[in-house]
């Protein structure tokens, strides 16, 4: 249990890069490479979970109870999934450029009619 | 490459890899342990400027620096979709293509619940972004959820209001203007934690807008063909 | 006297949110078929919400939820359908998938029951 969160989140980032390197179309490519950053969102969460704790707001409750999660873990990753959604819409407006480009999404056959 | 030499090519790098995170992996700092000394510090600042959301206060107090960084990055790759969606779409246009208007056939029920979640989501959008310094949620979270939002009114089937309510050139200028004025006040005045939190939303959510719009263009363009009246 | 936070049963709640989470992983990168992946996609969004629910992180969680189950899956149906219209012109299009875009599809849906039981 004491590095189970570790390798799970090694685990979600490695069957991503798998996804990418098999991948026949460029859609689940891309999708396999938003796996592959939610895995480091685990990482760092699993890093900043603190065994006893709560969330990291104190609205409801005095300052000095309870112990708390880490908050700045916290904030890298929530800025992080909603940037990544935008990096990913890049990506996929991309795709669609090739696509109409070249008339298919398989990178095997995007590689034979380079020019 | 052949598939079989890129798939051994990946085990081995694989094998590799996973063995040298495992290694790291293994000296960490045990799960949940209670050494987090930057986050007690984080929360002790926070608690000083009496923010009660110590994540709100760590991503636009603490750390506004960095988050102007990620802003930049969402409103680059916002701009560099919607470039490249339009260059698409303005060809596929010369060439004759015209737009269809959604499902025309939507049933009673879908529509009535498209109409009903609108209002509510925008308010609970509003909200979250509002209470992002007390409460869980900010900018951020609020800004997706009002970017996505608008978008009901596609699953109701109205097409045309959609497009209506949502003017692309004004959610153009008012995201640049978000992005400038998120940018102004991180630097003037970083730890006006629910303005930066306004901003942010107001940003992210017209960022999702202009993206989700873009590609709702992009699906919708049918070909008709040439010479066939429409 | 048993405290909520820690124990065996927030153990149990933490290993049962990573194990989904993983789950769900692989059955999102197995599904070759990007129209069955984004539904699979919205899932693993879904459990991984309520995997950093589970680890504290509220503010994360809402993010993901919202992020992870609605923008991206949404984002990459549309992108599928806009190509959709270039591939079948071109000489490569549905037919040189795997052929196996049936059994992949059938597990990925059960993994998504079996995460709608476990919550």
């Amino acid at each position: 249990m004491s590095h189970l969160p570790y390798l799970t989140a090694g685990w979600i980032i490695l069957i991503g890069i798998y996804g990418i390197v098999t991948s026949r179309d460029l859609i689940h490519a891309v999708v396999c490479l938003s796996i592959t950053q939610s895995g480091t969102y685990v990482l760092l969460l699993a890093i900043g979970y603190r065994y006893g704790a709560t969330a990291p707001v104190f609205s409801d409750r005095p300052p000095h109870g309870r112990p708390v999660t880490d908050p700045v873990v916290q904030a890298m990753t929530l800025t992080d999934i909603v940037v990544g959604a935008t990096v990913t819409a890049l990506l996929l407006a991309l795709t669609v450029q090739v696509a109409k480009r070249r008339g298919t999404l398989d990178p095997g056959e995007l590689r034979s009619l380079e020019s | 490459m052949r598939t079989r030499t890129r798939i051994l090519l990946f085990a081995a790098g694989a094998a590799g890899s996973a063995a040298l995170f495992t290694a790291g992996a293994l000296d960490l700092p045990r799960f949940g342990g209670a050494l987090h000394p930057y986050g007690d510090r984080a929360v002790h600042q926070a608690l000083r400027e009496s923010t009660t959301n110590t994540v709100s206060s760590v991503n636009f107090d603490q750390r506004a620096f960095d988050t102007i960084g990620e802003e930049l990055i969402l409103m680059a790759s916002a701009i560099g979709a919607v470039v490249l969606l339009r260059v698409v779409g303005k060809e596929a246009e010369d060439q004759g293509a015209t737009h269809r208007h959604g499902p025309a056939e939507v049933s009673d029920a879908l529509r009535i619940v498209g109409y009903l979640l609108l209002p509510v989501t925008l308010l609970i959008g509003v909200y979250v972004v509002a209470h992002g310094a007390q409460s869980p949620g900010g900018g951020f979270q609020g800004g997706v959820i009002l970017g996505t939002a608008i978008h009901l009114l596609y699953l109701a089937g109205d097409y045309p209001a959609l497009q209506r309510l949502r003017p692309i050139p004004v959610f153009e200028s008012t995201e640049a203007l978000a992005a400038g004025v998120f940018v102004a006040m991180a630097l003037a005045a970083a730890g006006a934690v629910p303005a930066l939190n306004g901003a942010v939303g107001v940003e992210v959510g017209c960022a999702l807008v202009l993206l989700i719009g873009k590609f709702f263009e992009q699906a919708l363009l049918v070909r008709e063909p040439p010479g066939e009246p429409s | 006297m048993s405290d909520p936070f820690s124990g065996p049963l927030a153990d149990a709640l933490i290993v049962t949110a990573l194990m989904m989470a993983a789950f769900m992983a692989t059955a999102v990168v197995l599904t070759r078929d990007p129209a069955r992946q984004a539904i699979v996609l919205s899932g693993y969004g879904m459990v991984l919400g309520v995997l950093f629910l589970v680890l504290q992180a509220p503010d994360v969680a809402m993010s993901q939820i919202g992020v992870g189950t609605v923008v991206v899956p949404l984002i990459v149906v549309l992108a599928l359908h806009a190509t959709r219209r270039h591939r079948k012109g071109g000489d490569t299009g549905e037919d040189d998938r795997h052929p196996d875009n049936d059994t992949t599809g059938t597990t990925a849906g059960s993994a998504g029951g079996a995460g709608g039981d476990a919550r």
